[in-house]
């Protein structure tokens, strides 16, 4: 197979020359990237555009490790390039000079090369801006069929090529296609006004052309548009602990945030709830033993890399098992540094971008289930209803006063170095043995570990999560997450949910 | 001149009639940073960095009336054909967008600054040394976890379109950031290298919070309704999130915003009577300040919200063509909108006058509130407890409230701190806490 953006080996085969002439190690890597961009709001085209980025991002160590970066876009321009690397080498052995950070993780690496492109069933240019206009037309009218809503649908697709090589020879190079679109629906009534959405996300137009696909965007935006109006007239549920049950989407941020990010390496090394001293708590207890973690993204799952931005092979992280801390999402950097064995998890937005720990697709895997034929179903044909109808079959009600329902998620945000997190909410219900009662979205909030040691068994088996974007560091990358189809958390002091 | 080269491709098309008119923003940034991630300068994560970049925008109009846009680099010169013909796969029709202005008067806006030039151009020590010094000040009160950073960037952005306009405008940006343990961050956005005494009176109002945060006692008070006194930084981002974001012309226009547009017709109270919103892009060495738009428009001050009352949405051309105004200054990403009331009182005065509430260092998860409501339900890590006017504890609490409401109320007021450009808001909202275990 012929590399990928293999235009530029020359100029690689030339900076890495100039790289080793001034004693230093360089990793160079090359991202282009396509984007094609089409907004409709209800019938009409508000934005339709086609962006387009290619650049070089290089990063050179001294032999005896201390770093700069540099990036460029004008790659075509040989003699800019080599300038800009001749500055960081400078830069470098300034740093070396004046006794900065060093690092010689990046020598342990042994040389690999690959070539990674999965295959889509449509390619970037096949479908016209006429045909996408049409679904997406399609999708607005049938959300106002259900409710008279603003519709405003979004869809993107984006292609992205990276070449990464390295001092020592290698030379990987990997294509990812990927595609989302998301229905915001803007419902008022009087002068309240509630703002919603509905998404799916795949590697191409797949999202757009596949009829069970939309048929399950049009299940969620009806969804969505029953409880539109209700979420108006509810009140806002009573602050405080509760027992809880999640679904999947609200589980799987739960992971994502709250967990995940504590899990990565750099956060380790400075200090998150899963480490001492800089080195993982490898071992320790930190969730029920019912439950497991792992990180890991095959090719059609959004937040798919397959080699880490140092050109190291993403593995398959199993974080937690059976409740036991196992392994972090690492680069080379901070792998050794923290305890962990190395993951090839970094991650780079753009080519200017400086690479970090990132995740893929966040798993939470609850051994104890209490399966039924209905959670066979897909999640969104399962009622609140039924799910009440269920716990109360199964005595799970029975001694419980309530449940608090967390359905659907607005995203969150988490504390590392505190082990606090903050998750969004699309609807919360009250269920009691005789009633299920809506309320106003409410904060999810409260301390991590004390969060993963309170699940206690979920409703039905994997279902997929949430389909969306993380950010870090000012970078936005794309990511996805799957958990039981609904997870249930004991209450706890330190769980809360805010309200009045 | 780098724009030039862009110029030429336009007009070459129009000239062979390939495109009937087009508008060009093109920026050309070269920058420097550097950053401490606790004790480790310059390490992995946070190197020396330089990087150059061409960067921007077109809309261009095909003979048939038909537009397209997408963005502009480097590579766009080098394959214009192609990039046209892609350009032209995705032509629409929007005859309000396509707006391209003549020859326009601009202010003379001050927005560069040499020194801050030289650092990008090699000078890096002057970064290197106010970090260093940033991390000496967090070393001095032991801070654990500390991250630091500093930037300049050297931007050099040109507009011109089919129609005769050409203008240019050189700015610089220079910045930097200190997050103590992340429960508080010293930082600053400027045009200049910043000033030493400045940052000195920022860190020790910082490190006065950061010493009630890490040494005052666990509370836990009773949940109720109370005084909430949200610091610059967090009300700032609450007024972007809920009042900025429903001022949006677009969002306005296409219902999509919790005002509409018979609301800034009627001139509706949104906000309580004393309370005003301008925007002034034409201040001097202003961080949010700008000469022209990404469209040509003239920079200008604009009232958004007068004695509480809506005044107009933020227009872009397009949208002031269909809302038949004219366009409005466009808040930039550094943009502090000057918020303004005649009861106005600074930091200690409000702290005198709380017999019981709270202060609110930070919330989690803003961006999971629906802006268009303005409902909100936050936790916050970092929270001060006050009692008879005195800071008595630190605690976690969650504020739960509707910021539309909140700036009607009464109780409402906007505080001011001698260190900061955006006021902090006090509100009476329900708050409710954690265990102090």
């Amino acid at each position: 197979m012929r590399k990928l953006l293999s235009e530029y080996s020359s100029l690689l085969k030339n900076l890495h020359q100039i790289a080793r002439k001034g004693d230093c190690y360089l990793i160079a890597r090359i991202q282009e990237q396509k984007t094609k961009f089409v907004n409709i709001i209800d019938d009409r085209i508000e934005t339709a555009r086609k962006d387009y980025i290619k650049g070089i991002g290089m990063r050179v160590f001294t032999k005896t490790g201390y770093n700069a970066f540099g990036s460029i876009d004008n790659i075509r321009n040989k003699n800019e390039v080599i300038k800009l690397l001749k500055q960081i080498i400078v830069s470098a052995k300034k740093a070396e000079k004046l006794k900065f950070a060093t690092n010689k993780e990046i020598f342990k690496l042994k040389p690999s090369k690959d070539i990674i492109i999965p295959k889509t069933e449509y390619s970037f240019e096949s479908l016209k801006l006429g045909q996408i206009k049409k679904t997406l037309i399609n999708i607005n009218k049938k959300a106002k069929e259900f409710l008279p809503v603003k519709a405003n649908s979004l869809f993107n697709i984006t292609e992205e090529i990276w070449r990464i090589t390295r001092s020592d020879g290698t030379d990987i190079s990997f294509k990812i296609p990927r595609s989302i679109l998301y229905c915001v629906l803007t419902y008022k009534k009087n002068s309240q006004i509630i703002q919603r959405s509905a998404r799916t996300a795949g590697k191409s137009y797949e999202i757009l052309l596949d009829k069970q696909i939309q048929q399950k965007l049009i299940k969620e935006i009806k969804r969505i548009t029953t409880i539109m109006p209700k979420l108006i007239k509810v009140p806002v549920y009573k602050s405080g602990s509760y027992d809880l049950l999640l679904d999947a989407g609200m589980a799987g941020v739960l992971i994502h945030e709250a967990f995940g990010h504590a899990a990565e390496s750099d956060h380790l090394y400075q200090g998150s709830i899963l480490s001492k001293k800089r080195k993982i708590l490898k071992g320790k207890k930190v969730a029920s033993s019912v439950v497991s973690i792992y990180d890991y993204a095959d090719e059609n799952d959004r937040g798919f890399y397959p080699y880490d931005s140092q050109g190291v092979k993403r593995k398959k992280i199993t974080i937690v098992k059976k409740g036991i801390l196992r392994e972090a999402i690492s680069d080379i950097y901070t792998a050794t540094k923290t305890g962990a064995s190395l993951t090839g998890g970094s991650k780079a937005e753009f080519y200017s971008s400086i690479p970090i720990p990132r995740m893929s697709n966040t798993i939470l895997e609850v051994e104890k289930v209490l399966d039924d034929k209905l959670f066979s179903k897909d999640l969104v044909d399962i009622s609140a209803q039924d799910i009440k109808n269920f716990l109360v079959k199964r005595g799970i009600l029975k001694g419980r006063k309530k449940i608090i329902y967390l359905q659907g998620t607005m995203g969150g945000q988490v504390d590392i170095l505190e082990g606090t997190f903050m998750l969004g909410t699309n609807a919360l219900y009250e269920f009691t043995k005789d009633s299920v009662k809506l309320f106003k979205p409410a904060s999810f909030s409260g301390t991590t570990l004390e969060a993963l040691r309170s699940i206690k068994f979920a409703l039905g088996r994997r279902n997929s999560g949430q389909l969306g974007s993380c950010g870090k560091a000012g970078q936005i990358v794309p990511v996805s997450d799957s958990a039981n189809k609904f997870v249930f958390i004991a209450t706890d002091e330190k769980i809360k949910i805010g309200g009045k | 001149m780098f724009a030039q080269k862009f110029y030429k491709k336009f007009e070459e098309a129009k000239n062979k009639k390939i495109i009937s008119d087009y508008r060009v923003f093109v920026s050309k940034a070269k920058g420097c940073q550097i950053g401490i991630t606790n004790e480790e300068i310059a390490g992995v994560y946070n190197p020396i960095t330089f990087s150059s970049e061409i960067s921007g925008d077109c809309l261009v109009q095909w003979q048939d009336g038909l537009i397209s846009s997408a963005n502009l680099n480097n590579e766009t010169l080098y394959r214009f054909e192609r990039f046209l013909k892609d350009l032209k796969l995705l032509k629409y029709k929007d005859p309000a967008m396509a707006n391209f202005l003549s020859s326009q008067k601009y202010p003379s806006v001050k927005l560069y600054d040499q020194k801050v030039d030289d650092v990008v151009e090699g000078k890096e020590k002057i970064l290197l040394d106010l970090v260093l010094k940033l991390k000496k000040w967090q070393n001095k009160i032991k801070t654990k976890v500390k991250e630091i950073g500093a930037y300049t960037t050297s931007i050099e952005n040109v507009v011109f379109t089919s129609q005769g306009l050409f203008e240019s405008e050189k700015s610089t940006l220079c910045g930097y950031v200190s997050s103590y343990e992340e429960k508080i961050v010293l930082e600053d956005n400027l045009r200049k290298i910043p000033e030493k005494e400045i940052i000195e009176k920022k860190r020790i109002f910082i490190e006065q919070f950061y010493s009630y945060l890490t040494k005052s006692r666990k509370v836990k008070p009773k949940e109720k309704k109370m005084p909430v006194l949200l610091m610059p930084w967090v009300s700032k981002d609450l007024f972007y999130h809920f009042i900025i974001s429903n001022l949006d012309g677009s969002s306005v226009y296409n219902k999509e915003s919790h005002f509409s547009l018979n609301d800034f017709k009627d001139k509706k109270q949104a906000l309580r009577a004393d309370l005003n919103l301008k925007y002034d892009p034409t201040i001097d060495f202003d961080v949010g300040s700008y000469k022209f738009s990404g469209e040509g428009v003239s920079s200008q001050p604009t009232d958004f919200i007068k004695n509480g009352k809506l005044e107009t949405p933020i227009l872009d051309l397009k949208y002031a063509k269909l809302q038949k105004s004219k366009p409005t200054a466009i808040f930039t990403i550094q943009a502090t909108p000057l918020l303004k009331s005649e009861k106005e009182i600074s930091f200690e005065n409000c702290l005198d006058a709380i017999d019981e509430g709270v202060i609110v260092l930070n919330v989690l998860g803003l961006h999971t509130q629906s802006s268009v409501s303005g409902d909100y339900s936050l936790p916050s890590p970092q929270v001060l407890y006050v009692k008879n006017g005195k800071i008595l504890g630190r605690t976690r609490a969650i504020i739960v409230g509707n910021l539309f409401e909140d700036m009607n109320q009464k109780d409402f007021q906007l505080i001011n701190f001698a260190t900061e450009k955006f006021p902090g808001f006090l509100i009476k909202t329900n708050v409710s806490f954690e265990s102090a275990k």
